[in-house]
């Protein structure tokens, strides 16, 4: 999966130390290395996305999505993943947020479960999630919710797919991973 | 379908007397298989090719028991919670303004005890972790861990997958759970993706066994604390506290490592062999992981903690598509098409060696010209060729890997055999029983020129030179400079290997022609374009 680079050279060169030195620790290192996290090549923004068809109605490429579901006592925000489905999840059902709040479907209740939703987001590690869903009213409760999220540190947008440029490309987009602060 | 049905009705009529009586046949636009509304959609048939049978592919759940709380009481309990929220005024005006906050820390608490084990469990499926710790067993974390790592502003929680960069998780973190006085307990700290040598094992990062109560300083250290190490390059990598809980004081002593245990390789570990070693004794009771990727801190505890080198990886792309060479490419550009198909390193090469040309160790380099674009072109340029030109006078990008220098390579049978050394093929012709045929034409010849005996003794004596020259010529590395035997101009014509030799010799001699050719082209305007 990754390659070292100059992976032949350091291993000489690790060979070498190992005959002359006795005392320093002896770290093998194999020139390619396998990350199994599954989760990885997303947040390196270079895993697979799914196209969808050029016809298709907007929201199938994404990674994580948000969703929204209201029945009629309660409202269930859900975070689903394109192939594991349904990965993080908060519901004015669970008893956790029912028991603080007055009413299950209000505004209020819109409002915190975005809060709640964010709060679980950020603790599990997906800071951006897709999401198209359209607020039927201005400052309405959807549109209140998603400003909940927004507010609670998940940005509403994904990064597109990372896809590595071809030698007869004319534009090399910067690698994501090369970046740091 | 109906184009057919059209054909097959116009069948008998003769086209070439009357042809608008038989109307227009489309050709071409037919429905392939099955119709859409009957045909299985993709999902159906990713459904269908992921399809694992229940029977063989179950996972076994290996968490500590739920408490036990009956439904009612609980039903009952909560109900009156509701009730006394209704007609408490203050939160009702709240929530009708709009402005009611819950409490996300109260929320949080409520939710460990209650859908936090199940919530975390499917996280934790998303991120693959049962799956390589413990294969097809998962669990539902039931005792919550609170594992915080101190760093410069504060303390940095340790929860789900959230990330946590070597910097901040220099030092061991604090951990606590809750637990009754007289239980023993615990806690791994394992990483299933960061190990160097084998890509199914794990690191043990820390390892503490027989915690009394939830006084984790009170344990038996059996590993110290290593700080996550990820490699530049390689993403994020998966660190996982898990919390055991234990049943009777237990012998680590199979998984004691001294000191500071610097030596990657005595980390190894693999928590499915430890679970099924101690399975009687352990029970899973908690989570908690975080990601980890490398940062700029990293450098020095490589070089003075792990004692060697920091390894730099990258990640390998699947290389690009390119469909084989054909003798006659049809409608392709043909500079850009050879231009596929030539060594990447070689024309960076050959770019850098162009860019050098025109720069002088002891004079500035001369400024860009004002207008690049307003250049006379002097007689006919072909047109593959401007557009080329017109790009690096531009300093567009593509000129980098793609420039217009080109070889022409032909493809040919030969290729598909790749040859070690390059300046001296070895050729086909291999078998000492060839060359023992043609030293046999070899003799008549001689045998007309010198007496019999002494034909045979020269025959011989050349035969056995010729192929000695032949073998250390194979191992030569300078193309310059190579052995010949002393009636080499008379033995080659009835070498096997010399005459294969001499076919590749003329195919280069083309390529190298058209190559001169291509750069004469490109010197004559490189140095108008400068001038």
């Amino acid at each position: 999966m990754f390659n070292l680079r100059n992976g032949s050279k350091l291993a000489n060169n690790l060979l070498k130390s190992r005959q002359t030195s006795t005392s320093a620790p002896q770290n093998d290192i194999s020139p390619v290395f396998t990350n199994r996290n599954p989760r990885n090549l997303e947040k390196l923004r270079i895993g697979y996305k799914p196209d969808g068809y050029h016809v298709d109605n907007p929201g199938k490429r994404y990674w994580h999505k948000l969703e929204l579901k209201s029945s009629g006592r309660y409202v269930t925000a859900t975070i689903s993943h394109f192939q594991n489905g349904e990965v993080v999840k908060a519901s004015t059902l669970e008893w956790a947020i029912k028991k603080l709040l007055y009413r299950t479907l209000d505004t209020s209740a819109y409002v915190n479960l975005g809060r709640v939703l964010a709060d679980r987001c950020l603790q599990s590690g997906i800071i951006e999630v897709d999401c198209t869903i359209e607020p039927p009213i201005p400052n309405g409760k959807v549109a209140q919710f998603l400003k909940a999220v927004e507010d609670g540190g998940v940005v509403l947008k994904e990064p597109p797919q990372y896809k590595p440029s071809r030698p007869w490309d004319q534009f090399r987009p910067e690698k994501p991973w090369e970046v740091t602060e | 379908m109906a184009s057919s049905l059209w054909k097959l009705c116009n069948f008998t009529l003769n086209t070439q007397v009357s042809s608008p009586l038989c109307g227009a046949v489309r050709n071409g636009h037919h429905i392939r298989g099955v119709p859409p509304g009957i045909a299985k959609s993709l999902k159906q048939k990713q459904e269908e090719w992921n399809y694992k049978d229940p029977s063989i592919h179950f996972r076994v759940d290996i968490s500590l028991p739920p408490s036990r709380l009956s439904r009612t009481e609980q039903l009952e309990e909560r109900l009156k919670f509701i009730k006394a929220q209704k007609k408490n005024p203050e939160v009702e005006k709240l929530a009708r303004e709009k402005k009611l906050l819950i409490d996300l820390d109260e929320v949080k608490k409520e939710w460990e005890k209650t859908s936090g084990p199940y919530h975390i469990k499917q996280i934790a499926d998303h991120y693959g972790i049962f799956e390589h710790l413990y294969g097809d067993a998962y669990f539902y974390p039931r005792v919550p861990l609170d594992i915080t790592y101190d760093v410069e502003e504060g303390k940095l929680p340790v929860y789900f997958g959230n990330t946590v960069k070597p910097l901040e998780a220099k030092s061991k973190p604090e951990v606590a759970f809750e637990s009754d006085g007289d239980s023993l307990w615990t806690l791994v700290l394992t990483n299933p993706d960061g190990h160097f040598t084998e890509p199914n094992s794990e690191y043990v990062h820390w390892f503490i066994g027989n915690i009394p109560g939830n006084k984790v300083g009170e344990g038996e250290t059996i590993v110290e604390y290593l700080q996550p190490f990820p490699p530049k390059g390689t993403g994020y990598q998966r660190l996982v506290f898990v919390l055991y809980k234990q049943e009777k004081p237990l012998d680590f002593s199979n998984f004691k490592r001294d000191g500071p245990c610097l030596t990657l390789s005595e980390r190894t570990f693999s928590t499915y062999n430890f679970y099924k070693h101690l399975q009687d004794h352990l029970t899973p009771a908690g989570l908690a992981f975080f990601n980890s990727i490398w940062d700029s801190s990293l450098k020095e505890f490589y070089h003075k903690v792990l004692n060697m080198k920091e390894p730099i990886f990258e990640y390998d792309f699947p290389p690009p598509f390119i469909r084989k060479q054909e003798w006659f490419p049809l409608r392709k550009p043909f500079n850009l098409y050879m231009d596929k198909y030539r060594d990447p390193k070689q024309i960076n090469k050959e770019f850098l060696m162009r860019k050098l040309k025109n720069v002088h160790p002891f004079q500035p380099t001369p400024p860009p010209l004002p207008y690049p674009m307003a250049q006379y072109w002097d007689g006919y340029v072909p047109m593959w060729l401007k557009t080329e030109i017109t790009k690096s006078r531009l300093n567009m990008k593509t000129f980098q890997t793609t420039p217009f220098r080109i070889r022409f390579r032909i493809p040919s049978t030969r290729e598909q055999k790749p040859t070690n050394n390059s300046k001296w093929p070895c050729c086909k012709v291999d078998k000492p029983e060839v060359e023992f045929i043609t030293a046999l034409v070899f003799l008549l010849p001689t045998m007309i020129l010198f007496h019999p005996i002494l034909s045979i003794v020269t025959c011989v004596l050349e035969i056995i030179l010729h192929s000695w020259v032949h073998k250390k010529n194979k191992t030569l590395r300078d193309g310059t400079f190579y052995y010949k035997s002393p009636l080499h101009g008379i033995v080659k014509e009835f070498c096997g290997r010399c005459k294969d030799q001499q076919t590749k010799d003329k195919i280069t001699k083309i390529q190298d022609m058209r190559n001169n050719k291509m750069q004469r082209y490109e010197l004559e305007y490189i140095k108008s374009m400068v001038t």
